[in-house]
């Protein structure tokens, strides 16, 4: 009769699918507990315990903010299933409510199942409970035991807030100011004259790149951050924008220009605090996630660090 | 039992019938597992033909604690079915069969017939909450 590839592959499937299907935090075993009789086709897939006792438990203004991403998404290349690619799912169904560790919806068997069938994993009614997992991207139904229910995905974090646990490891960091003329009471700028301005030392921490992982939730996000402009706030009412960690000033330049981040002053900081210009860099950073079978970019502006620098008139100095 | 398959044979013959007649049968995982077949193969456009007989019955055991039917303490009935599919073909959208041609015609079930309304309903609240299946000889085709 027919069909046999048709079933062949279904069961292939079944068996490298589910074996992953309930992987998560659980390591039981899932077999087919019921066959339908019509089909041949297995109609109720259980877990029994493998290992005892285991309960069953992710030069423009750059890139825009993408936001959180969704909390809830599926990912079935662990179990080699490329079709639905991963991606987002809603995080309710009729089938229960999606966990991402389990790759399914969950709900509680109602009523449950009487004391003694397979489901219950050896386990009494009143110990924990016999749950649906429906992943309605395979069409598979199976049913689970658990000591409690197991975590609604729906209510943990979204791939962005696991970003920030990555982006926190990081320890990102405003870049330490190089600029010339050099900040301090014994040091004066000219007026007409150009202003360097750097990242002293540039390292992964001051403008990047530097990638971390976190997982929170079942969801696993890998971040990768770099600094795409520095801002400089010169304190003469200027705004610099620098694209590049700038050019450290040497003497031997002489009069010239920064090639990629300078300035020139016209008027002299008298009459300001101090007598000097506050000079304000800040870092705009792009951060570029990925996870939970999504993509998405963080931006992250707001780190800052600030010195005074002192500009004169010439014909001041000369008289 | 009967009323079980006949009632299954019916609603995956006929892709119109209510679903909700299974309430009549089944519950709990059962309910759902059927529930959840019946609609994917309706989703794909399958159907069968011919009827599940039922060889032998036998029953294993009877249990009549009702202590806390909702966590699954409820009376129960186990009964051993072989069942008879050689009559039963499921067909695709294009009237092609999909059944294998390894699929056994006969085989052992064991069900869990449950009564989760004992109390008010001792005799009529007996349906099917689960099941698995035995490995033992098939029985004779009916």
């Amino acid at each position: 009769m027919r069909g046999i590839l048709i079933r062949l592959l279904l069961t292939a499937l079944s068996a490298g699918v589910l074996s992953a299907l309930v992987q998560g935090p659980s390591y039981a075993d899932t077999v087919c507990s019921q066959t339908d009789p019509a089909t041949g086709e297995c109609l109720i897939w259980i877990e029994v315990p493998g290992t005892p006792g285991t309960p069953g438990e992710p030069g423009d203004d750059g890139p825009q903010d993408t936001g959180s991403g969704a909390a809830c998404y599926w990912d079935g290349t662990s179990q080699g299933i490329t079709k639905p690619p991963p991606g987002p799912v809603p995080c309710s169904s009729p089938a229960g409510y999606w966990s991402n560790n389990y790759h399914c919806y969950i709900s509680p068997v109602k009523p449950q199942p009487p004391a003694g069938d397979p489901s219950w994993q050896g386990h009494e009614p009143g110990d924990g409970a016999v749950y649906n997992c429906y992943q309605p991207q395979t069409g598979l139904l199976i049913t689970i035991w658990s000591q409690d229910p197991p975590p609604n995905s729906g209510t943990g974090p979204t791939p962005r807030e696991v970003a920030q646990i990555a982006i926190e490891r990081m320890r990102l960091s405003a870049i330490n100011i190089g600029i010339a003329p050099e900040p301090g009471p014994d040091s004066v700028g000219l007026v007409g004259m150009p202003v360097w301005m750097w990242a002293k030392d540039p390292n992964a921490h001051t403008v990047g790149p530097i990638t971390e992982s976190a997982s929170a939730g079942g969801i696993t996000v890998t971040a990768t951050a770099k600094v795409l402009h520095i801002t400089w706030d010169m304190g003469d009412g200027t705004e610099v924008v620098c694209d590049t960690a700038g050019t450290p000033y040497m003497p031997e330049f002489g009069r010239k220009d920064s090639p990629d981040c300078g300035h020139t002053y016209k008027k002299s900081s008298a009459g300001q605090a101090d007598d000097a210009y506050t000079v304000t860099a800040t870092s705009s950073w792009v951060i570029s996630w990925s996870g939970a079978g999504q993509t998405g970019t963080i931006r992250l502006d707001g780190l800052n660090r600030s010195t005074q620098i002192r500009i004169g008139e010439a014909q001041v100095l000369v008289n | 039992m009967t009323d079980y398959y006949s009632v299954l044979d019916g609603l995956r013959a006929d892709p119109s019938s209510d679903l909700k007649e299974l309430e009549t049968v089944a519950i709990g995982a059962q309910l759902n597992a059927v529930q959840t077949l019946v609609e994917r193969q309706r989703d794909q456009g399958q159907r069968q033909t011919g009827t599940t007989a039922i060889s032998e019955l036998k029953v294993q055991s009877v249990t009549l604690d009702n202590s806390d039917p909702d966590a699954g303490k409820v009376p129960t009935v186990v009964i051993d079915v072989c069942w008879d599919v050689t009559k039963v073909d499921v067909l695709d959208k294009s009237g092609k069969s999909i059944v294998s041609s390894d699929r056994p015609d006969t085989g052992w079930t064991r069900y869990t017939v449950a009564n989760y309304k004992y109390v008010a309903d001792p005799t009529g609240g007996w349906r099917v909450a689960t099941g698995q299946d035995l490995k033992q000889t098939p029985c004779a085709a009916s």
